[in-house]
């Protein structure tokens, strides 16, 4: 693809590194590291969607970035939601016909429901099959990102959370 | 006007305003003067132990009697269906609320009491969820230390023993501090104030102090709250160590304040002696004795728009 193309299609030279996408959502400004947790997350690696995900890409944001790139694909708000909670600093483009048809940053939810169970193993989610694990998501005055679960109310920082369901955090 | 806990849930004392912890001891105080045999007339309460717990469970029952109330229930787990045939607990849940006008409810797991009220259609009141929250007791801790020094703002008062995994000290803590209290804290490095407690502190602006030794803390405080050091967490030469540093005689509360109470959750074993028992600075029998008041007004206000 020409630059002017590039101009034309809203995506700017930078991002040609790797093949365009003519419909879905293209993940960007994703820390490093952390695009290998959102494949895993949402199970693309076992989707049939076209699929690119770049690591440790140049960022005059961030020196060094992930990016996913998904065919076919858009995510639901609940999705944004879980998505914002492993990469708080990501952008979304949503792309049709090869052009960005919206674009928007990530924002941390206040709650979270089924995508994470509690790492408290006294939990009673961890025994009854009908409740669904949700926390309740706030900043502290340190800029740790904290999640308190809603049935056993204990509080754990989003690293803990992440950890304990096989993710790792690396914003 | 109707009360603002009528109907409602009572799961977490981190829920509690000063006007709902307020409007409870006032109840309870209203309670302990004139006893009333009709707020709970014509009602069956659920009282589900799905953990033993004598003292939590016989002071519910006593409290239902009282207010002219029934009772349902069991005192353990262990004959129910959920024990027997695996039923799960928001089934039981479900079928015991369907027979009663309230639930009582203990478990040994976290968070049993807020899923519990997530599904019943009758107001649900925890007493007691693992190490979590046992907001009845932490009602009747604050009905005893309101009774013993006529207020509840700015109380001096020592935490002795585990305050890692004692649940009452947490919940109690975190009341006070919507008091403007001083806490001392004195409990050895392994059984430390959980850092979130100390959080919640330091956002509220408490002013909280560690110590080594009970000697310390006693000429000091109003209330001296004491916990169970749990032996088994212990080796037997480390325990013993403990002994002399969060055991009371009664021998150490010379230099106490004349308006200085002893409170203890109970059981107790061995952290207070028995020659304490007859000192006037003891209080936890009667403190013990409070708990059927508080709770009283706890299932009063629930179950009555008006008093």
């Amino acid at each position: 693809m020409s630059e002017n193309k590039a101009k034309e299609t809203g995506v700017s030279k930078d991002k040609l590194m790797v093949e365009a996408i003519a419909d879905g959502t293209v993940i960007d400004h994703i820390a490093p590291g952390q695009a290998i947790n959102i494949l895993r997350m949402f199970k693309f690696l076992s989707k049939d969607n076209e699929l690119t995900v770049g690591f440790n890409l140049h960022s005059g944001q961030l020196g060094k970035k992930d990016l996913i790139k998904i065919a076919n694909v858009t995510f639901s708000p609940s999705q944004t939601e879980q998505l914002a909670i492993l990469a708080p600093n990501a952008t979304i483009n949503e792309i049709k016909d090869y052009k960005v048809i919206d674009k928007y940053n990530l924002r941390l939810p206040r709650e979270t429901v089924g995508d994470f169970s509690c790492p408290n193993s006294n939990c009673i989610t961890h025994i009854e099959k009908g409740a669904t694990p949700r926390f309740l998501i706030r900043t502290d005055k340190n800029g740790t990102v904290m999640m308190r679960c809603h049935y056993c109310e204990r509080e754990f920082t989003r690293d803990t959370v992440l950890k304990y369901n096989g993710l790792e955090s690396k914003d | 006007m109707t009360n603002p806990l009528f109907q409602k849930d009572i799961i977490s004392v981190s829920e509690f305003t000063k006007e709902h912890i307020e409007l409870i001891l006032k109840t309870a105080r209203e309670l302990k003067a004139h006893p009333r045999n009709d707020l709970l007339k014509d009602r069956l309460i659920g009282v589900t132990f799905f953990e033993g717990s004598t003292r939590t469970r016989l002071s519910f029952e006593t409290a239902i009697h009282r207010l002219g109330g029934q009772v349902i229930g069991f005192p353990d787990a262990a004959n129910t269906s959920l024990g027997k045939k695996g039923e799960t607990l928001m089934d039981s849940i479900r079928i015991i609320t369907s027979y009663t006008d309230a639930l009582v409810i203990r478990h040994n797991r976290e968070g049993a009491a807020r899923l519990a009220a997530d599904i019943s259609p009758v107001p649900v009141i925890n007493a007691g969820d693992g190490a979590n929250q046992h907001p009845s007791q932490t009602m009747l801790d604050l009905f005893s230390i309101y009774e013993t020094q006529g207020r509840l703002d700015h109380i001096k008062i020592a935490f002795v023993g585990d305050l890692k995994y004692g649940r009452t000290v947490h919940s109690l803590a975190e009341a006070l501090s919507l008091y403007n209290a001083e806490i001392m804290l004195v409990a050895p490095d392994s059984l430390a104030m959980p850092q979130y407690i100390l959080d919640i502190l330091d956002e509220r602006g408490i002013k909280y102090s560690f110590h080594s030794t009970l000697e310390e803390v006693i000429p000091e405080v109003d209330i001296l709250y004491m916990t169970r050091v749990q032996k088994e967490r212990f080796d037997e030469t480390e325990y013993q160590n403990l002994r002399s540093k969060f055991i009371l005689t009664s021998s150490m509360l010379d230099g106490a304040r004349e308006n200085m109470k002893i409170l203890h959750p109970l059981p107790r074993i061995d952290e207070i002696t028995t020659d304490v028992d007859s000192n006037p600075h003891a209080y936890y029998f009667k403190q013990a004795a409070n708990g059927v008041f508080a709770r009283e007004a706890i299932l009063a206000l629930v179950m009555n728009k008006e008093i």
